[in-house]
């Protein structure tokens, strides 16, 4: 009787929960949506070098930091400037610091590039470099929550999330949106950068384990054989449709999709991270060596992500905040990510992809041209007025250097950006227009952007 | 409605006293459907019955607990540790000690569960928990891939599995028991004919074993629409 009444309930009232819930919650799974305009690019690959890496000892030399060295910064620069740790940084008068890196001029455009990157260097007519990129704040989770989600506070969807909430995946047994982490530790604040904030939590990035399963549970349990398994997907499936048919309720049957595609995981996670198909020239250009989990190996994941339809695969390498030391840490770090960075740009236009997919690379900042003493040794601190970062692929236009600074590489001169301006940029390829892109929460439209941002229309080819 | 009995906010655990019959009738009355209010109020803006909607994340573990009689129902003290899969304290800014509570804090209800900002429990933050970094105004209901993966395949919940089966088996009826522990209900004779079937399949397929058998009756039980919904 009960059961007769709520077929009738469900029948009529199409409204019911169970039906918009089906049609907003399902998201990130092969239900690709409408770009606001034709998109440039379908996927991206955000290569984030977490900590901040030093442009001054990679893709910026400046003649008058050598020259200079050792001599204190005019005080025009500093004034009402902060910075973070003050106490290191500050106990005497910052002095200007030369880089110790040898410079050469690379492609035919001539970009510098230090010792420390010869594999990327070595491709930058493929590259659009941003020299003049600047951000809001000094210290590490709220500037990496600035370039991750638009904000320095937590709370806000990450760019992933918007992504996939504005596109859906075309993927149809991964995650839209994809979580990779390389190096001694996870990001300085964690989860809410990959968050989903106020959309819906299908958004939120999938973060992939780098040895084990890529997905979490995604093998069975001790004991329960792949039979015994798809015996039990089966009998779930055949029991939800009975009940089905006395509640007519669309949840259900998003549930029995969900359990199928939940089981087409199994399958497919296992081949995804199985490079033995790749070949060895492959296997050597990024430096991967099998069955290591390494950033070379995040690379190589991410092409075949993007080759399955993943939408939005972000890439952290937690390794970069180089107070007191440029020498060997700061060349570990290199090594580890300027091979697999370049062999990435160069592998996905072997397989036609990179016109598709817009590759990002850079840090939540850049460092200081002055030095920063700590017990004697010299690094340099935490820079948010203007730093260097790249972009390939994904309709930018390639061999490009956008922006330029002081002889000190202090501040933007000429063309000014943000990292709003980064964000409207990649929202932009991917044929969302950033100001477009918005959420109702707490009683107003928030986007991406906030109420800043601009696409770099000078960089689009 | 899955684990003991849920009325309106009360979750009666096996064993204890049975609640108010006021609380009963009040649950019966906001569980059934009435024709009258369907047709005078066919969007519950009146909020004349309930909908069927899936139960919060901490909710599920809650339901799985009592189900297969883990359940500890001390109240209150410091946050419990129930296990998680190995690894997942590291991805955060600093890798986290997660020291697997033992004894009753292992089995305590999902709201006493420790939580990390930087490295929330997955399972929580798949079913849509709070991310406790801004505030909530209200949970979405999602229904998606990694959900099942996490309850077909944790840890946590296969331990749940093996214990309800081996509830159930202490029946001269474990089939029909284990259903009814799992949703309150004994199964009607369609879903009998369906899960004697699979039981069947499955201790073939585990080598002639009841235990193995049972514990994929109650895998599947635990992972079914019904088990996890609020009907």
């Amino acid at each position: 009787m009960i059961d007769e009444t709520r077929r009738h309930f469900f029948e009529r009232c199409g409204m019911g929960l169970g039906k918009a819930a089906l049609a907003g919650l399902i998201a990130g799974n092969a239900r690709a949506k409408e770009p606001h305009f034709a998109p440039k690019a379908k996927s991206v690959i955000y290569l984030f070098m977490a900590g901040g890496p030093s442009q001054f000892e990679m893709w910026t030399p400046k003649p008058q930091l050598q020259k200079l060295h050792g001599q204190y910064i005019p005080d025009s620069f500093l004034e009402g400037k902060r910075f973070a740790f003050m106490d290191t940084s500050f106990k005497d008068k910052p002095k200007l610091l030369a880089t110790k890196r040898e410079f050469k001029q690379y492609g035919q455009n001539g970009t510098w590039g230090s010792s420390l990157v010869p594999h990327t260097a070595a491709i930058a007519d493929e590259l659009t470099f941003l020299h003049t990129v600047s951000t809001e704040n000094f210290n590490h989770a709220p500037a990496k929550c600035f370039a991750s989600t638009g904000y320095t506070r937590f709370g806000r969807p990450s760019m992933g999330a918007w992504v996939t909430y504005g596109l859906g995946s075309e993927s149809q047994d991964l995650p839209g949106f994809v979580v990779l982490q390389s190096g001694p530790r996870g990001p300085r604040g964690g989860a809410p950068l990959w968050g989903s904030g106020f959309l819906p939590t299908t958004e939120q990035g999938v973060l992939f384990r780098s040895s084990g399963d890529p997905i979490l549970n995604l093998s069975t349990p001790k004991g329960v054989t792949p039979r015994m398994q798809s015996q039990v997907i089966d009998a779930i499936r055949d029991v939800n449709g009975m009940r089905n048919e006395t509640m007519v309720d669309p949840e259900i049957n998003t549930r029995i999709a969900a359990y199928e595609m939940a089981y087409r995981m199994q399958t497919s996670g296992p081949e995804l991270i199985d490079f033995q198909k790749e070949s060895k020239a492959t296997l050597d250009m990024y430096g991967v060596e099998i069955g290591k989990p390494s950033f070379a190996a995040n690379c190589l994941l991410a092409r075949r992500l993007v080759e399955r339809g993943v939408r939005y695969i972000h890439l952290w390498h937690t390794d970069w905040d180089h107070h007191d030391d440029l020498t060997k840490p700061l060349e570990d770090v290199c090594r580890q990510v300027d091979q697999p960075c370049a062999a990435l740009v160069k592998d996905l236009k072997a397989h036609g992809l990179l016109d598709s997919t817009l590759v990002v690379w850079g840090g939540e900042f850049g460092r200081t041209p002055m030095g920063e003493s700590r017990d004697g040794k010299v690094g340099r601190n935490h820079h948010i007025d203007a730093y260097t970062m790249w972009m390939a692929g994904g309709g930018v236009k390639p061999g490009v250097h956008f922006g330029q600074t002081d002889d000190f590489g202090f501040n933007a001169v000429e063309d000014p950006l943000s990292m709003h301006d980064v964000q409207a940029t990649v929202l932009n390829q991917l044929g969302l227009d950033h100001t477009k892109l918005t959420y109702q929460f707490q009683g107003r439209n928030f986007r991406l952007t906030d109420v800043a941002g601009k696409v770099i229309h000078k960089i689009l080819a | 409605m899955a684990g003991g009995r849920v009325y309106g906010a009360w979750l009666e655990p096996e064993g204890t006293a049975p609640p108010d019959p006021d609380l009963r009738r009040l649950s019966a009355i906001l569980g059934a459907d009435h024709p009258q209010a369907t047709e005078k109020d066919p969007r519950n803006i009146l909020l004349s019955r309930q909908n069927r909607f899936r139960l919060e994340g901490e909710i599920i573990r809650d339901a799985g607990l009592v189900a297969s009689g883990l359940f500890a129902p001390k109240v209150g003290g410091p946050s419990v540790y129930p296990p998680i899969p190995a690894g997942v304290m590291n991805s955060g800014q600093n890798a986290r000690e997660w020291v697997t509570s033992i004894g009753e804090d292992r089995y305590r209800r999902g709201m006493y569960t420790f939580l990390w900002r930087a490295t929330p429990h997955p399972t929580m933050s798949l079913f849509d928990g709070p991310d406790a970094v801004a505030s909530c105004t209200r949970r979405n209901r999602s229904n998606s891939p990694l959900q099942a993966l996490t309850l077909l395949n944790d840890e946590a919940v296969k331990e749940f599995a093996d214990a309800l089966a081996a509830r159930a088996l202490k029946s001269k009826d474990p089939l029909g028991h284990a259903f009814e522990l799992a949703m309150a209900r004994q199964p009607n004779a369609t879903e009998r004919e369906r899960l004697r079937r699979f039981v069947a399949s499955q201790k073939d397929e585990a080598g002639g074993s009841e235990v193995a058998a049972y514990t994929g009756l109650a895998r599947v039980l635990l992972n079914l629409d019904e088990f996890m919904t609020r009907e």
